[in-house]
């Protein structure tokens, strides 16, 4: 290490920040370490702001903080809470905030993450339209949900299906709609789409499937109705847009670095600057399991990935390889994802999707290069492993419940 | 000491995990290539049961969110979990496995 290395600053108190900066210490830097986050909150995890606070906002969550606050107080982790990073000063060696202030920085991890992108239609910037990316927009999405309110969410991705789930199960009428001519198509095949837009319509889903919207009607600056470019008007009272997030790059544009559907990085999360590195959802690196660059926006990458840089930065580095892993629950379906699920030449079913728990592989010339389970989790976990040992199975015996997967990883 | 009969050696079959919801917290039983542990069976990351888990080089892989413990001692092994689950003696009698289902203790 070198004894230069006095001031590491992370900007992005978030899972990747969390992550990074306890690694910093785990490696032994002993020097100062500021994590600087725009939320007042220190690092949580996001999966439970669109399920369980959503279902049951009166309980708190078992998971929500990625760390206790006195973990950061015995690591003597700086936190500058509440306060946004505005530049990057490199000559200067500094992080330069909001307020005026300058954190002294030899080097930087950017874990900045992404903006929730907001509806760009006539009515977008009505009161009671949301979208869903932090704590506050989870709460205050909570407080409108109560049976027979009428929700519409736009967008049938993750995001915005377990919203609906979750909005239906609070007793809401929920409308989904969904601009694209399936669900999830970003991740998912046009099977799992069908049963998804299935299971959700037999619980009361109303589902507007390869129709946007034209524009959101309101009384007195509130919200009363979207209008589809169907031309259907649908009754709300609350609006939630999940159409994805556009990746924070500001803070590294503005310092030169490398920029291109986020913040550009090589396998070991160092970006066009050498005293910069980059993780979480803002990092654009080459992935092996995919072959060609990703932006991974997942819990596991952002854990992993923040740990990763940090090893890096302090030259314990090792190539960064992620078997890129989602999950999502929606009303009782637990869905799980694990490597290249769209693009296949055989998808293998294992179980049956009329039963609400069945797994399919993806095989790509004889090799699993895919996972993913409906309410099966110990198939994820054999069918990772499958695709990071590049396993070729024969189909008969994946598709055969009653054999072993193990077995079959080889 | 009370160790009490939890399952015989036939319920778990090699390299799996049993769930058994009989003393303070529910436990999860191992068979590590024919020898018997027992850990707390609740994931201390996210409420689930690792007696579903899978089990590789002695740890048992949460299929939630992919923690890793320890079977022989609890210890966490991988994030996200942060807390190692307890740890519970296990003797044999016969086919029987016996657990002091009390004597649940971190390493």
């Amino acid at each position: 290490m070198s004894d230069a290395l006095k001031n590491i600053a992370i900007v992005g108190a978030n899972l990747a920040g969390g992550y990074a900066a306890g690694a910093l210490r785990k490696q032994g830097y002993d020097g100062a370490i500021t994590l600087i986050g725009e939320e007042p909150d220190p690092p949580y995890e996001r999966p439970p702001l669109s399920k369980e606070m959503l279902v049951h906002p009166d309980v708190s969550p078992k998971t929500l903080f990625v760390h206790p606050l006195s973990f950061y107080t015995e690591h003597n982790i700086t936190l500058r809470l509440g306060v946004r990073a505005e530049a990057l000063d490199l000559s200067g060696k500094a992080v330069t905030l909001a307020d005026g202030s300058r954190i002294a920085a030899d080097r930087i991890i950017l874990c900045t993450g992404g903006h929730a992108r907001r509806l760009n239609v006539p009515g977008g910037d009505l009161g009671n339209v949301h979208v869903l990316r932090n704590l506050a927009d989870s709460r205050a999405i909570a407080a409108h949900l109560s049976p027979g309110k009428n929700v519409v969410v736009i967008g049938g991705g993750v995001i915005g299906l377990e919203v609906a789930a979750s909005a239906r199960m609070r007793g809401c009428e929920v409308a989904v709609v969904e601009a694209a001519p399936r669900l999830m198509s970003r991740v998912v095949t046009p099977e799992i789409s069908a049963f998804l837009e299935l299971a959700h319509r037999a619980k009361g889903c109303v589902m507007h499937i390869g129709v946007g919207v034209q524009s959101l009607h309101g009384a007195n600056g509130i919200v009363r109705a979207v209008e589809t470019t169907s031309g259907v008007q649908l009754a709300a009272d609350l609006v939630v847009v999940g159409v994805g997030i556009d990746p924070a790059i500001e803070l590294a544009k503005g310092a030169g670095i490398n920029c291109g559907n986020g913040i550009v990085v090589d396998e070991f999360c160092r970006t066009s600057v050498p005293e910069v590195l980059a993780a979480g959802d803002v990092a654009n690196q080459p992935n092996p399991y995919l072959n060609r660059r990703a932006r991974l926006e997942n819990v596991q990458n952002a854990q992993n990935q923040g740990a990763a840089a940090a090893a890096s930065l302090l030259g314990a580095g090792e190539p960064y390889a992620e078997l890129p892993y989602f999950w999502s629950d929606q009303f009782e379906y637990m869905l799980q994802a694990a490597g290249e699920t769209v693009i296949c030449d055989q998808a293998i079913l294992r179980g049956s999707v009329e039963s609400g728990a069945f797994s399919v592989f993806y095989l790509t010339a004889g090799v699993v290069t895919g996972v993913l389970a409906v309410s099966q989790p110990k198939n994820i976990a054999a069918g990772r492993r499958m695709v990071m040992k590049h396993s070729q199975p024969d189909p008969a015996a994946l598709a055969d419940e009653s054999s072993d997967l193990r077995k079959l990883i080889g | 000491m009370a160790f009490v009969k939890v399952c015989t050696v036939g319920d778990v079959p090699l390299d799996q995990g049993l769930r058994v919801d009989m003393g303070p917290e529910p436990i999860a039983i191992f068979n590590l290539g024919g020898e018997f542990f027992a850990i707390g069976d609740t994931c201390t990351h996210s409420d689930w049961s690792l007696a579903e888990g899978y089990i590789e080089d002695g740890q048992v892989e949460c299929t939630l969110h992919m923690a890793k413990f320890c079977i022989r001692t609890g210890k966490v092994k991988a994030p996200p979990a942060t807390e190692a689950v307890k740890y519970y003696p296990v003797k044999h009698d016969g086919d029987d496995v016996l657990v002091d289902l009390e004597g649940g203790a971190y390493t």
